[in-house]
This record gives structure tokens, C-alpha cells and sequence, in this order.
């Protein structure tokens, strides 16, 4: 995805979402500090060690459709789809890139 | 900061560690602008590495008197015999291998005009940029409890010796006897750490000395995560834990060490075991820096993490006023890489920065099989950092799921620990 259409898809959650983020600052858009966050439980490049799951082995498609389900109320969690809702689509589509298997 | 300075930094920071030189010759070629960073906790060991990985170029220093590091988080769970003291405690070599220079020494004086810090074995550094993470020191404001005090009713609020003091007093204590534990004032470091004691405590008591109980004094009224603790203390402990609030009386007006007692509002409470834990402030390098304002905390930029009375000193973590977020390792990490982003973008030029995205989850065990967390993702702007989404666990969930929680505690705890000090 180009930058062009994440900025489209962010301004249209932020529309939608009236709580979703509202800054497409440089470094709410960038990928390596967005995902910084989410290193603390799924390790390292997602390669966590312990009972969070490690998401390194995922496809960058399977981390943002799963991201979407925990946002949505679709899939179970205990924390993931609070955080979920932290981030809008194309911040997630972003960060699914990043940690995405290669 | 001149060659010489830093090669005898490195020569140290090498002997003190024992790491492999080659892994320092790619630091004597960091040519970039030099960032100091004071402590090694959550916040300054984080933003070492940050600055690192955002810019490579970067000759970053980190400053530290500890050659290993204890953490707050999971002492409760060592109390409660649930880890040992090795788990919780973690060396510097990681950050070594980043080809970050450790100096093991205290910082004694910070000078914005000449830019620079002086350290108390007498090296002086200069630095481009300065960021600071010296975490909280103590009020001593409640009479009959002073530093000297604590050798005999620890805070156990800094983690180390102080911890394992607090574990010998529970192990040498009779069964019956009462634990008195005295919460802070807000705002203090981890709001949900003295309950979290509460608890773990209680786990070691119910499994080797069960006709004892938990007393808290406490100076508030209300607490984090208070209905789940509650309801938690109910499932599991019955009535061996019993939380006295201000309005009920729980407010401490003084210690008396010699005969092991609290003299709270109404009545005087005799423990077996007392942890006293003080009011905080920011940590006394803030203070001596000037970076303080009149309540004993650092005002800063909400962007950039800049300390808004001194320019070109960033201040990041407990000591830090972070409106909206609570004072807590995962906090600091988090701050940590928002400033070490800021920070490598105004030496690299930037003249604006925005303000960041963070977030936090502390989990807490109130018994090995039973975890509740409280979790946010923040949008900060130019006051505050505004949650956007979180929350905590759900009331009278199902045990497989705070077991699942209870899991999920110690998979935090591994994955922050490798983030922050790459060990
Ligand atoms: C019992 C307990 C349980 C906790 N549990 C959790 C938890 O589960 N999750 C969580 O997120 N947080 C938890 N916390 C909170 C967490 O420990 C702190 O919020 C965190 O340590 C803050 O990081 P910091 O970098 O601001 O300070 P610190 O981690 O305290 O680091 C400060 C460092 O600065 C150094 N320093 C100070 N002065 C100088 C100087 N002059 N020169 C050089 N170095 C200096 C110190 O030696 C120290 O290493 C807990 C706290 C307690 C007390
Ligand atoms: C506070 C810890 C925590 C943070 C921070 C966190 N996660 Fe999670 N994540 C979990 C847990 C725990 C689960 C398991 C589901 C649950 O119980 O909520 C999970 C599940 C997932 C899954 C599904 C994995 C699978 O095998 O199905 C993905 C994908 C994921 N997280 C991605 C992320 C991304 C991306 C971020 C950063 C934006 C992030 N997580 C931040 C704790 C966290």
C-alpha cells in the first residue's frame, strides 16, 4: 500500500471512528516506532518468548486482518482488542508490514 | 566530548563488563552527535537503545552506578516465592553489545551551558543532547520514618537489597502475626504495586503461614484496578487481607520503629512485618539538575519529552510529568522511544516534532494462577496524553482466564526486559 492511499484510508477511520487517532504525524506513520509498542509483549520482532503468541511467523495480511478481528469484537482476546482499537487502518496496515513474515 | 574522554569511557565501560572489544570498535567509529543518557532503569536503558536503532550515526553514553539492574516489576512475585532473586535482576552487557557506551558512575552535576555532566568519579561528558531517567526519591515526610528507619521497616520501593530485606522479615516471621502495608499518596510509582504486594504477600502466608493476615493503611480512598483486587482478595484469601482506607482511618500519621508500630488516625496497628512505603518525587538528580517544578516533578514538552525549564535535556519516565499516563516501567519504555524519536529527529535538523503515540499494560498477579491488567494506547497532543482506547479486566471473569492473565504476565515481562536491556 503507498503512503497516498494509508493517509485516505487513516483520514476515512478517523472519520468514521470519532476516537480513532486524528494526527497522521510523521511518526504516528511510521512503521518502526508504531510497532515499538507492541515489541514489549510479542518480543523482538514478534518472536516472543512466553505465553504472549509471537507473530513473526504471520504474513503481514494474517497480523492486519487478525488486528481488524480483535478491533472489531470478531475474535477472542483478554487485551488484544482493546489495544486493537488504539490504532486505525492504515497504522495497522503499516505495523502488520513491519512485523510481516518475509 | 573529546577522543581521549571517550576512549577512556569505553576502556572502562569494557573492563567493567568484560565485553569483546570488537564490539566497541564500532562505536569509537560513531562519528554522529553525542546523546547522554542518566540511568539505566525502564526509561534511560530503553532510550539508549532507541537513539541507537533511529540513528545509527549516534555516539550514545549511557551513565549508571549499578552494574546490574533489579526491577520493580516481578519483586512482588519474588516475594511471594513465586520467582528468585535472578530472574529480576539483569546486567548491561546487552546494551554493550549495541555499542552503547556504560559507564558505570554516578552523575553528580549537570551544566546546560557548557552542556555537559560531570560524574562523581570526576569525568566530565558532553553531550548534544541530554536525556534523563533517574526515576523517583523519597519525601521522608511522615515522622519516625527516615532513611535509617528502612533498615528495619523497608519500603522495598527501589528495588535490590531493600527487596530481599522485606522477603527476610516475611520468611522470619511467626505465623499469626499481621503485615502491615502503608501505601503512598498519589502520585507515586506503579499505582497498582502496593495491592499487587498485598496479594503475593498473602499467597506466601496462605501457603506457609496461614492464621496470618495483611493489614493496609491506607492514605487514599480509592486505589488501581480496586474492584478486581477486591474481588480477587475475596476469591482467593477470604478475609487475610483487609484494606483500611483514609476515610476509614487508614491514613499513617507517624512510625515508631523501636516497638513495630503504625499510629494511624484512629488506632495504632502492631505488625510482625511492616513495609512503609514514603510520598515520592522525582528522583533527587532531577532536583539538583533544577529540572523540577514546586510539587517535585519534571515539567516537559509532551512532543519532544524536552524539560520545559532547560533546553536540551529531555526527562522521560517516573520523573517526568506525563499527564494521563501512570508511572510505570512499561510507561517509560514507551516515553523512551517517543523521545529517542524526537530526539534523533532534532539532531538530525527537525525543527518540529509532533506529539507521539505511547501506551501501557500492567499486569498484576493475585495469586500464581490469577492475573488482571489495565492497558491504554495513548494520543498525547500539547497537555495531555489522551487515551484512546483500554481499559481492565473484565469482573468475575472465568478462572481459565485469569489464568491465561496470569500467564500472559511473565510473557510481558521476559519480552519488555529483552526490549529494554537486550539481555
Ligand atoms: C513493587 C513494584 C512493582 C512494579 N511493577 C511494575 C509492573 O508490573 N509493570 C510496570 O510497567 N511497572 C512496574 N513498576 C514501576 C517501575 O518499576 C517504574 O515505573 C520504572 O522503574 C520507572 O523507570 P525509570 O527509568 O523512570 O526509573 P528507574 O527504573 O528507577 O531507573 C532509574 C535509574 O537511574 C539511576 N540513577 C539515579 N540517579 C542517578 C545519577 N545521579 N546518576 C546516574 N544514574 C542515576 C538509578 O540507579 C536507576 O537505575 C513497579 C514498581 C514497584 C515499586
Ligand atoms: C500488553 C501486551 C500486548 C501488546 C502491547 C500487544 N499485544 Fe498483541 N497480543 C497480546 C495477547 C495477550 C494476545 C493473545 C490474545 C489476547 O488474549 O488478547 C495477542 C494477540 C495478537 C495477535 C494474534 C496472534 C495469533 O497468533 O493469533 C496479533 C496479530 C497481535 N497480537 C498483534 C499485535 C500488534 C501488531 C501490536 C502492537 C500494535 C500488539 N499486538 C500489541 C498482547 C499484546
Amino acid at each position: 500500500m503507498n503512503i497516498k492511499t494509508s493517509l485516505a484510508l487513516g483520514l476515512f477511520a478517523v472519520a468514521a471512528l470519532p476516537f480513532a487517532p486524528t494526527s497522521a504525524s510523521a511518526q504516528n506513520m511510521n512503521p518502526e516506532l508504531l510497532a515499538s509498542n507492541c515489541v514489549v509483549c510479542h518480543g523482538p520482532n514478534g518472536e516472543s518468548v512466553g505465553h504472549i503468541p509471537a507473530i513473526n511467523a504471520l504474513s503481514a495480511k494474517e497480523i492486519s486482518a487478525r488486528i481488524r478481528e480483535f478491533r472489531d469484537g470478531k475474535r477472542a482476546a483478554t487485551i488484544m482488542d482493546k489495544i486493537a482499537k488504539g490504532y486505525n487502518d492504515a497504522q495497522i496496515d503499516l505495523i502488520a508490514e513491519h512485523f510481516g513474515a518475509k | 566530548m573529546t577522543i581521549k574522554s571517550t576512549r577512556r569511557q569505553f576502556l572502562k565501560a569494557t573492563a567493567a563488563t568484560g565485553a569483546a572489544i570488537s564490539a566497541f570498535s564500532i562505536v569509537g567509529c560513531a562519528t554522529g552527535p553525542n546523546v547522554v543518557v542518566i540511568g539505566g532503569g525502564f526509561g534511560g536503558s530503553t532510550a539508549a537503545r532507541y537513539v541507537k536503532k533511529f540513528g545509527p550515526n549516534m555516539n550514545v553514553t549511557l551513565i549508571e552506578p549499578k552494574t546490574s539492574y533489579t526491577t520493580c516489576p516481578f519483586s512482588n512475585a519474588y516475594l511471594g516465592g513465586l520467582v528468585d532473586f535472578k530472574y529480576i535482576t539483569h546486567t548491561y552487557d546487552g546494551l554493550v553489545a549495541d555499542g552503547i557506551n556504560v559507564v558505570h558512575d554516578t552523575v553528580s552535576g549537570v551544566d546546560a551551558n557548557t552542556k555537559s555532566v560531570t560524574l562523581a568519579g570526576g569525568q566530565v561528558l558532553n553531550y548534544d543532547r541530554l536525556i534523563v531517567s533517574p526515576g523517583i526519591d523519597f519525601k521522608w515526610d511522615v515522622p519516625g520514618y527516615t532513611e535509617e528507619t528502612s533498615a528495619k521497616i523497608p519500603h522495598a520501593w527501589k528495588a535490590g537489597d531493600q527487596t530481599k530485606l522485606l522477603k527476610s522479615q516475611l520468611e522470619a516471621m511467626k505465623d499469626g502475626g499481621v503485615v502491615i502495608i502503608c501505601p503512598p499518596k498519589d502520585p507515586f510509582r506503579c499505582p497498582p504495586g502496593p495491592y499487587e504486594r498485598a496479594s503475593m504477600i498473602a499467597h506466601y502466608l496462605k501457603t506457609n503461614k496461614p492464621k496470618s493476615k495483611v493489614l493496609i493503611l491506607d492514605r487514599k480512598d480509592k486505589f488501581s484496578k480496586q474492584g478486581l483486587f477486591v474481588e480477587g482478595w475475596g476469591k482467593v484469601y477470604g478475609k487475610m487481607v483487609e484494606w483500611v482506607s483514609s476515610a476509614q482511618g487508614g491514613t499513617v500519621e507517624s512510625i515508631d520503629a523501636a516497638n513495630m508500630t503504625v499510629k494511624a488516625e484512629f488506632d495504632a496497628h502492631k505488625g510482625a512485618v511492616i513495609n512503609f512505603i514514603p510520598n515520592q518525587v522525582a528522583g533527587a538528580l532531577a532536583h539538583s539538575a533544577g529540572l523540577t517544578n514546586d510539587k517535585g516533578w519534571c515539567p516537559v514538552n509532551l512532543s519532544t519529552f524536552e524539560s520545559t525549564i532547560i533546553a536540551g535535556v529531555h526527562v522521560i519516565g517516573d520523573a517526568s510529568i506525563a499527564p494521563g499516563m501512570p508511572k510505570s516501567g512499561n510507561a517509560a519504555n514507551s516515553q523512551a522511544k517517543a523521545c529517542a524519536w524526537a530526539v534523533v529527529q532534532m539532531l538530525n535538523g527537525a525543527t518540529t516534532v509532533d506529539a507521539p503515540m505511547t501506551s501501557n499494560t500492567c499486569w498484576s498477579l493475585i495469586s500464581p494462577d490469577y492475573g488482571i491488567h489495565v492497558s491504554a494506547v495513548w494520543q498525547g497532543n500539547d497537555k495531555e496524553f489522551v487515551s484512546i482506547s483500554g481499559g481492565v479486566s473484565g469482573s468475575n471473569l472465568p478462572d481459565a482466564t485469569r489464568k491465561m492473565e496470569a500467564e500472559f504476565a511473565p510473557g510481558w515481562y521476559k519480552n519488555i526486559v529483552k526490549d529494554t536491556w537486550n539481555v
